[in-house]
């Protein structure tokens, strides 16, 4: 078990910079989600940890020995492929073994370690099946006993659970959940799924353009999203986004937009420049339906009632607006509905660089 | 990386180049080396063992006299009197005559060794060379040469052995066979190249990074051209071992001859390193003196008519063959020849001087050659394409690594030849001297329109185009159709009938070729058997174009069309059954079906199997040389098998490879242009 | 649509009859010159005396006899066992190796490479035999099997490099990557995993170039001047040639000589379908 560390690594190929001078402390036993659109650099990231990619620039330490130079088999870390990757010509059995035999474990321990295994993820009864002859579910089990019976430093995932069902993808997420608690191992988890990055992570990586754009806690990072990307990107529905001005009402510091305008709440005044084109983020949860002095009116084309409330899709004079309203809500498709911000809870950032206010550009994590 | 070092670094370039240059000339001097050491004792042992012959007709003619028991003295004392000879032996009939091991002498060879079974073999042999030439001699008195190799000689193990016929007046009296030690390696270090490579690269690596980079590769091409020419004029040249080869071959045998007793009858005697310092004119002299000798007529034959000479490598002189040896424009009458392992060496004494020249200016081409390789390094190097490309070599060492194995194959036996053939394409050959001829070749085939006859380049390229558009056609239509029928799972005897069908595919196809031409035999073929059957007429399949054409057709259509049969197999399978059902859905006919959705997704995998299949009948040999055999009168030849005509037949190697050359290229364009049409192997390219 | 797969056609027993008729003559068809052979080969004359009857009048092993034991039948057989077998084996050694280098490697002159591969095929072959005897002689390899099986190899290679890289393209990178992750070095990756893997496509290679190799008669004739180094092919042209009308010893021998190969092509041929199209067709 180890500690990641990536100082300053980037990746290019050819003159296309895909990974950015990334900063990155994983703590030993840390889960670490690195989420983000496809494309985004985090695949590579974690090939780069797996020793799969070369490491253009910077330093990528496991533990305590520097391992850029490393093969991946010299660096003690172990991966689920989002195809499984399991043999296809081997039994479960020996697809488990494999990487002990190559090591040239002793037979008895090798067949205590599968078999241990296969009892923690239920694959004991398919032991000597060959991959063509299981569901996906049982060949994701298969992969991850792979990876846990060489008892790594690392566990990597590249979007282990993105070829399952909805409903298999909640139980694997489950497991693995499951399997970290109990190992405790050190994990890296690639995913473009934000609830999963959401639901597993320690802390969660947002990365966009090879670049990395926040990192924190998953609470963290939907309370205080640190730019405009990662509050677009974490939370569903997504935040909305308007673009306003700052102005000054009679003293109060004052953002308007087409159709809304509201002050700006105490606790983000004291981060207000001299910039005074931003944008005002405001998630679904944090709109209600108002009667009176609403902040805005939108006009709904869309109702998605969910049982527990309803989401309603319109536009604010040709903004797009999602909110999550009461499920007993009277507002009717083509209908107005006035909507009032929770004020405690808007964001704002600056237009030009994306940045929350009172942020600093992300340079690598704490 | 700082301009210091990386200047530093570019210097290297020179001292590479120079080196690699000075290596090349050593290379070429030690070869030649090699080569003279080899034709040194190649003739040497020629001259001896015609020695031994005529000491031998000497015996013969003086049965009577008191010299008998000369032939054994004189073998007996060869191995001792001459050096590298290890042993000597007179055959006559199947008995030793003489042996230098003299327990054997009068001995009977011993039939069940094989080496006695050869040497007896090729005796024979020469033996019937003496008749024929004598018979072409009388044919024609005006014939200056001995057509048929009166001597012979093989390399064995650790040397050579030379096999010379004794004959009295024409008249056959026995084999005499020298055997020689190893041929000397004769290798003089070329000092000069060497000292001023090293020199050079020392200079170089001083001085050379003050010079900014243009003058100094001016400079660097400058200096590298004159190591070249340099190294070409001073090169050590192979006629002086030559003459010398020549002295010492002669004194030894004459030293033989002194210690036997035979020489001292008829003329002073010469000790074998007297002999070899005397200078060209003195030995001359000597030589005329012995002339005047009764003995010369044999000496002249046996000695001095071998002395002088020139080594011209042919394909094979071969062995155990008799064949007629021509010999090369311009020698003169008088010259002798005879067949090596290997070679054809005639020798005669006004065409030493050319031959040697031409050797020269052969070796200074080799040195020419390495100046260019060294130049294209320096330029390489020093404009840092070399390092890029050692450094795309160990980046992508893995890789490099896996192919390596294959590729130095390929270079070796594909390759290279491939490159010689077509080099061989402009150059003609006229007995067997091969001459540069331009582009002669290809203006011959190319400009000549005369379409009536049938080994013309133009109606040869129609016959071929239609053999492989009909055969490609039939293979296709055959194989498509029998996939499809093959293709429905209700039909319960499909895999046999699979494994019946491709059974043509299986057996060799030399021996289909042979079949079929059985089958298509007038009187007894069973395809003739069966037209009768049928109220036909027996037809005489290979009297005219089209019936021959036809038996071609029809054998390489069995032979063919299980493939493109596989094939599709394989490619209908792979389409997924959901799209008939789809079209099904549609209201698709059972035809619209087969053309909108099978015909299209068979592409994929059709294309790719009519070029190849398409490149293979265009070249396809054994089919057309072996049923129909070009007949009538080469008619049905197709372009190949007219090219292996000209090589090997019509014995015009340059045309023919000048023939193939267009035919690789036409296949290419044929290729290249179908690929960009089809994009056919796109997906082998990813 | 009926329950049953992929079947182009939903034939009737009217159409399958008609359809079992006509592939019942195809065989024949196909068949016929092969028993005509056996006949040739059982009957003891060595004349041509055809009628159309396949069945032998009076069998005989006479021909075979001689072929037996009057010819160094079993040197030459010997002799292409050993070229064959070591042909097959140096041959898809380096195919394998070279089509995965193109199949998984990006590197500067790969398309180069992979060129030179196909424009080989389209030399005339015929006209390569004098520079590569001069080679042959060169190397000091006339006359022996060792010659005969590298030209075999070369000239096999560029076809099954064709079509193993076709093969080794459909096998997932993820397979090999999760063999590195497992700590497998490269050779072990190719050997435990892309081998394996590949044995149907590895299978077709060396069925081709076991065929190259126990066909080829005109290099062998050329380079091979030793009766006692002949291949079984030149051995049976010779035979040919010598007495041009022995048609039973042809046969005869024709039979021999075919027997192995064939019997390898079928015991393989189930392989062929996957192994020869898998380039073309994805998935």
């Amino acid at each position: 078990m180890a500690s990641v560390t990536l100082t300053d690594v980037s990746k290019r190929f050819g003159d296309n910079t895909v990974v950015k001078n990334v900063f990155l402390d994983i703590a030993d036993g840390e889960f670490v989600v690195l989420v983000g659109p496809s494309g985004c650099g985090k695949s590579t990231t974690l090939r780069m940890i797996a020793g799969l990619e070369d490491i253009t620039e910077g330093e990528l330490k496991i533990g305590e020995r520097v391992v850029n130079d490393m093969t991946p088999r010299d660096r003690d870390v172990a991966m689920v492929f989002q195809s499984y990757a399991l043999y296809p010509h081997m039994t479960v059995y020996d697809n488990i073994s494999f990487g002990l035999r190559l090591r040239k474990m002793p037979k008895p321990e090798i067949d205590k370690r599968v078999r241990d295994a296969a009892q923690k993820l239920g694959l004991t009864e398919l032991l000597d099946r060959k991959p063509k002859a299981m569901s996906g579910g049982q060949r994701q089990r298969v992969a991850m006993g792979r990876a846990i019976v060489r008892q790594p430093a690392v566990f990597l995932f590249d979007e282990p659970l993105s070829n399952l069902d909805a409903k298999l993808r909640v139980q694997m997420r489950a497991e693995i959940a499951r399997m970290h608690r109990r190992e405790g191992v050190t994990t890296v988890y690639v995913t473009h799924d934000q609830i999963e990055a959401m639901t597993l992570a320690d802390r969660i990586v947002v990365m966009n353009f090879g670049v990395v754009q926040q990192v924190g806690a998953p609470l963290e990072l939907y309370r205080e999203p640190a730019n405009t990307f990662v509050a677009g990107f974490i939370g569903s529905p997504s935040m909305n986004l308007f673009d306003v001005d700052l102005r000054a009402t009679g003293g109060e510091p004052t953002v308007t937009g087409k159709g809304l305008s509201v002050p700006v709440p105490e606790r983000l005044r004291p981060h207000l420049g001299d910039q005074t084109k931003l944008v005002l983020g405001v998630r679904p949860e944090h709109l209600s339906e108002a009667v009176d002095g609403p902040h805005m009116t939108a006009r709904v084309d869309m109702l998605e009632p969910l049982g527990a409330e309803v989401h309603a899709l319109g536009d604010v004079e040709g903004q797009p607006i999602v909110a999550s309203l009461e499920p007993d809500t009277a507002v009717r498709v083509g209908g107005p509905v006035g909507l009032r911000m929770d004020l405690d809870q808007i964001h704002l950032f600056d237009r030009e660089t994306g940045l929350a206010l009172g942020r600093q550009a992300h340079r690598g994590a704490a | 990386m700082s301009g210091q070092a990386s200047g530093r670094r570019g210097l290297v370039w020179l001292p590479v180049a120079a080196l690699i240059i000075a290596g090349g000339f050593l290379a070429v001097a030690w070869s030649q080396g090699v080569a003279d050491g080899e034709a040194y004792q190649a003739r040497r042992a020629a001259t001896i063992a015609r020695g031994v012959a005529w000491v031998h007709v000497q015996e013969a003619m003086r049965v009577d006299d008191a010299g008998e028991g000369q032939t054994q003295r004189f073998v007996e004392a060869l191995p001792e009197k001459v050096p590298g000879v290890r042993e000597a032996l007179v055959l006559k009939g199947v008995n030793y005559k003489a042996h230098s091991d003299a327990a054997l002498v009068e001995q009977r060879l011993d039939v069940d060794s094989l080496a006695a079974k050869a040497l007896y073999d090729d005796a024979r042999r020469l033996k019937a060379n003496v008749d024929k030439n004598a018979e072409e001699r009388a044919r024609n008195p005006a014939l200056g040469y001995d057509p048929y190799p009166e001597v012979q000689i093989i390399p064995v193990e650790g040397g050579l052995q030379a096999l010379a016929v004794a004959e009295d007046a024409g008249k056959y009296i026995g084999t005499a066979r020298i055997t020689t030690g190893p041929a000397p390696y004769r290798f003089e270090l070329p000092w000069l190249v060497l000292l001023v490579a090293l020199g050079l690269s020392a200079l170089w690596l001083i001085v050379g990074g003050r010079l900014p980079t243009r003058p100094r590769i001016a400079v660097g091409v400058l200096a590298l051209a004159g190591l070249t020419v340099a190294g070409s004029v001073t090169l050590p040249g192979w006629r002086n071992d030559l003459r010398r080869a020549q002295a010492d071959g002669q004194a030894g045998t004459l030293a033989a001859l002194d210690e036997a007793g035979l020489l001292a009858a008829q003329a002073p005697p010469w000790d074998p390193e007297e002999w070899a310092d005397l200078d060209e004119d003195e030995q001359q002299e000597e030589t005329a003196r012995i002339e005047a000798n009764a003995l010369m007529p044999y000496l002249d034959r046996g000695l001095n008519g071998a002395l002088e000479g020139r080594l011209v490598t042919i394909a094979r002189a071969n062995e155990g063959d008799d064949t007629r040896l021509e010999p090369p424009a311009g020698l003169p009458a008088g010259a002798l020849m005879f067949a090596a392992e290997g070679r054809a060496v005639y020798f005669s004494g006004a065409a030493f001087d050319a031959a040697v020249v031409t050797d020269e200016a052969d070796v200074r081409l080799w040195g020419i050659g390495f100046g260019v390789i060294g130049l294209l390094i320096l330029l390489l190097g020093e404009l840092g394409q070399l390092r890029r490309m050692g450094r795309a070599a160990v980046d992508h060492r893995g890789a490099y690594g896996y192919l390596s194995p294959a590729i130095v194959g390929m270079v070796v036996l594909v390759f290279i030849p491939v490159v010689y053939g077509i080099v061989l394409g402009f150059t003609q050959r006229t007995y067997n001297i091969i001459e540069f001829a331009g582009l002669t070749n290809y203006i011959e085939i190319l400009t000549d329109f005369d379409l009536g006859d049938p080994t013309n380049f133009y109606f040869k390229l129609g016959v071929t185009l239609m053999w492989t558009i009909l055969n490609v056609g039939l293979h296709v239509s055959i194989g498509l159709f029998l996939a499809v029928l093959l293709n429905d799972q209700m039909l319960k005897a499909r895999g046999i009938y699979r494994v019946i069908l491709i059974v043509p595919w299986a057996i060799p196809n030399y021996i289909t070729a042979l079949i079929w031409k059985g089958m298509f035999n007038k009187q007894f073929g069973a395809v003739n058997a069966f037209i009768e059957m049928m109220g036909g007429e027996s037809l005489s399949w290979f009297q005219s174009f089209w019936p021959a054409f036809s038996t071609n057709l029809i054998t390489n259509t069995w032979l063919g069309f299980p493939f493109m049969m596989v094939v599709c197999l394989g490619a209908l399978q792979s389409i997924p059954s959901d799209l008939y059902e789809a079209a099904w859905v549609d209201g698709a006919d059972r035809w619209q079906r087969f053309r909108r959705i099978t015909l299209p997704l068979l592409m994929p995998a059709l294309v790719p199997a009519v070029i190849v299949g398409a490149v293979w009948t265009f070249n396809m040999f054994n089919i057309i040389y072996l049923v129909s055999g070009g007949a009538p009168n080469g008619a049905t030849d197709i372009l190949i098998t007219d090219a292996y005509r000209w090589a090997f037949e019509r014995d015009r190697y340059g045309y023919a490879a000048a023939y193939s050359t267009i035919i690789f290229l036409i296949l290419l364009g044929f290729t290249l242009i179908t690929n960009r049409i089809t994009g056919a192997t796109k997906g082998a390219f990813e | 649509m009926s329950g049953h797969t992929s079947s182009t056609q939903q034939s009737t027993a009217g159409e399958r009859l008609l359809k079992n008729l006509f592939l019942v003559a195809l065989c024949v068809m196909v068949l016929y010159p092969v028993v005509w052979v056996f006949k040739m080969a059982f009957t003891p004359s060595q004349g041509f005396s055809m009628s159309l009857n396949p069945i032998p009048e009076n069998p005989s092993l006479a021909n075979f006899e001689y072929l037996l034991t009057e010819l160094p039948f079993f040197t030459w057989l010997f002799n292409s066992v050993v070229i064959s077998l070591a042909t097959t084996l140096v041959g898809v050694f380096l195919a394998c190796t070279s089509a995965y280098a193109l199949s998984r490697f990006r590197f500067p002159g790969r398309t180069t490479a992979m060129l030179s591969f196909l424009v080989t095929q389209m030399f005339p072959g015929v006209l390569m035999m004098i520079p590569l005897y001069l080679i042959m002689d060169w190397l000091g390899l006339l006359d022996h099997l060792l010659g005969l099986i590298l030209v075999y190899s070369t000239t096999a290679i560029p076809f099954c490099v064709w079509m193993l890289k076709g093969y080794f393209d459909t096998i997932p990178i993820d397979l090999e990557e999760a063999a590195m992750m497992d700590g497998a070095s490269t050779a072990t990756i190719f050997w435990k995993v892309i081998l394996p893997l590949s044995l149907p496509a590895v299978a077709v290679t060396a069925l081709f170039s076991f065929m190259t190799a126990w066909n080829e008669f005109i290099l062998a004739a050329v380079f091979m001047n030793r009766a006692d180094n002949y291949t079984l092919p030149v051995g049976l042209q010779r035979l040919v040639g010598q007495f041009s009308t022995d048609w039973g010893y042809f046969a005869a021998g024709a039979i021999l000589v075919s027997i192995p190969v064939v019997a390898l092509f079928f015991a393989l041929q189930k392989n062929l379908v996957g192994g020869l199209t898998a380039g073309g067709v994805k998935g």
